[in-house]
């Protein structure tokens, strides 16, 4: 039977009834698989923890019941380590990759009430947002077409290589974008480390200080020597000082997003 | 804590028959209940978790004798009270640490933490550990932990229909490639001491 998650994040914190204590105690004590559900338990506590998620009670509970031992010390440490690392300075104002939008719409299963009234306001609204784009949608299809076009022969562009990490490796000491320099289109090499499955295509959105400024929505990947890279052509125009940030969200297959991290000046 | 149980033979006899009349069979419930008490003390954060799930199965053996089968108690439950009981003994003498001693870390006025400066070293050595990981693990684990809140929930719910797997595997996974982390920071740390 499952277990309420909640109950098992009291249970770490002795947060819990005596009956609950003894439900919890007995399955760990029994039940071999039950071990990972703790586990995932006690890292979401944790996190809850390091981002003021609990309670003024809870986190009271959870410095005198949790915190006991240098194990968990350093367990929370290293979280706190590594949520600090991987949002760094474009904490949660990145924009989601595109991908993960449309996921999000096929998931929903709307209500029938509500749905008729909600798809015209979401027409309407879409309507609105063609007017105020057009310009920037005019220069996405342009570019989609040279996407499309052979991106091999690297003397018809600028071009900058990249390479996949986050703002820790792509500030001081990182690529820079210089935006004044000539050209009107600057091509955008990122190698890929990995060979990726047969059939793998990508997308590409630049984001420019956390905000989506620009998307491609198929890209091309190349054989470069003995290893593969991903090529976009970008407008020079779309840019603007601050970190940038190219996303390769895989369309069909392959892995999770790739970070490309830049600064434009 | 009291005194530690002394196990007798005829004490483990009848322990092993609070498990089973089969005697293999009991054997290995045993094994499972002491790995499990392992766990169980592991989980309430105690020290030294062996000797204590030992310690309860010692208490255990020492009472076996008057365990009522015919009551309609579980085995398991019956050594749940004795492994409740010698936590709460050794809670009571457990030491308490200034909160401020704990961990490196400063609250902000949200409420959530944050590392204090000095702590730059360990994000620069991070960096390198990360380097060291296979490009997938390190985009895995950096994506994994890069949102905060309802964020990170939806975000990991995404990661784990992309890669096919449930919740807690996805975990398991992001903590495997962790423990890969740590034994890097480890050896980062020991060489620049």
């Amino acid at each position: 039977m499952a277990l309420d998650k909640k109950i098992m994040k009291n249970w770490l914190i002795g947060a819990t009834s005596d009956a609950e204590n003894e439900h919890v105690g007995v399955r760990m004590i029994e039940d071999d698989a039950f071990a990972a559900d703790m586990s995932l338990a006690e890292s979401e506590l944790i996190e809850e923890y390091l981002e003021g998620g609990l309670t003024e009670a809870e986190r009271e509970l959870f410095e005198l019941n949790y915190l006991v031992n240098d194990e968990r010390r350093e367990l929370v440490n290293e979280v706190a380590l590594l949520k600090k690392y991987s949002g760094g300075s474009n904490k949660v104002s990145e924009p989601l990759p595109i991908r993960t939008w449309l996921d999000t719409v096929f998931g929903w299963r709307p209500n029938p009430l509500v749905f008729g009234p909600v798809v015209i306001l979401i027409l309407v609204l879409l309507g609105w947002q063609f007017l105020l784009n057009s310009d920037s949608n005019e220069l996405e299809t342009r570019y989609a077409e040279i996407n499309r076009e052979d991106v091999s022969d690297l003397s018809r562009f600028s071009q900058m290589e990249l390479y996949p990490g986050t703002f820790r490796n792509g500030g001081n000491g990182g690529p820079v974008f210089k935006i004044g320099s000539s050209g009107e289109s600057v091509v955008f090499r990122m190698p890929l480390t990995f060979t990726p499955s047969e059939g793998t295509q990508y997308g590409a959105v630049l984001t420019i200080n956390g905000k989506q400024v620009f998307n491609v929505e198929k890209i091309q990947t190349l054989v470069v020597g003995s290893s593969q890279e991903a090529r976009v052509v970008l407008p020079r125009s779309v840019f603007e000082k601050g970190q940038c940030q190219i996303i390769l969200t895989p369309k069909i297959g392959g892995h999770s997003p790739i970070i490309y991290t830049f600064m434009a000046e | 804590m009291k005194d530690h149980y002394v196990l007798k033979k005829e004490d483990f006899d009848a322990l092993l028959a609070l498990f089973s009349e089969d005697r293999e069979e009991a054997g290995r419930i045993y094994e499972r209940v002491r790995n499990g008490l392992e766990r169980f003390f592991t989980g309430k954060g105690c020290r030294d978790a062996a000797q204590l799930a030992d310690e309860t199965l010692n208490r255990v053996a020492s009472k076996a004798g008057t365990f009522d089968l015919s009551a309609n108690t579980r085995p398991v439950t019956y050594v749940y009270g004795f492994a409740a009981k010698i936590y709460l003994e050794q809670a009571r003498v457990r030491p308490t640490v200034p909160i401020d001693q704990l961990l490196n870390l400063r609250l902000l006025d949200s409420g959530a933490f944050e590392f204090e400066d000095p702590h730059e070293m360990a994000l620069s050595r991070l960096d390198e550990c990360l380097s060291e990981l296979s490009d997938p693990d390190r985009q895995l684990i950096v994506s994994y932990y890069s949102r905060e809140k309802q964020e990170r929930i939806d975000l990991r719910k995404r990661l784990a229909k992309d890669l096919g797997l449930r919740p807690e595997i996805l975990h398991m996974k992001v903590f495997r490639i962790r423990q890969s982390l740590r034994i890097c920071f480890k050896r980062r740390l020991d060489r620049e001491k």
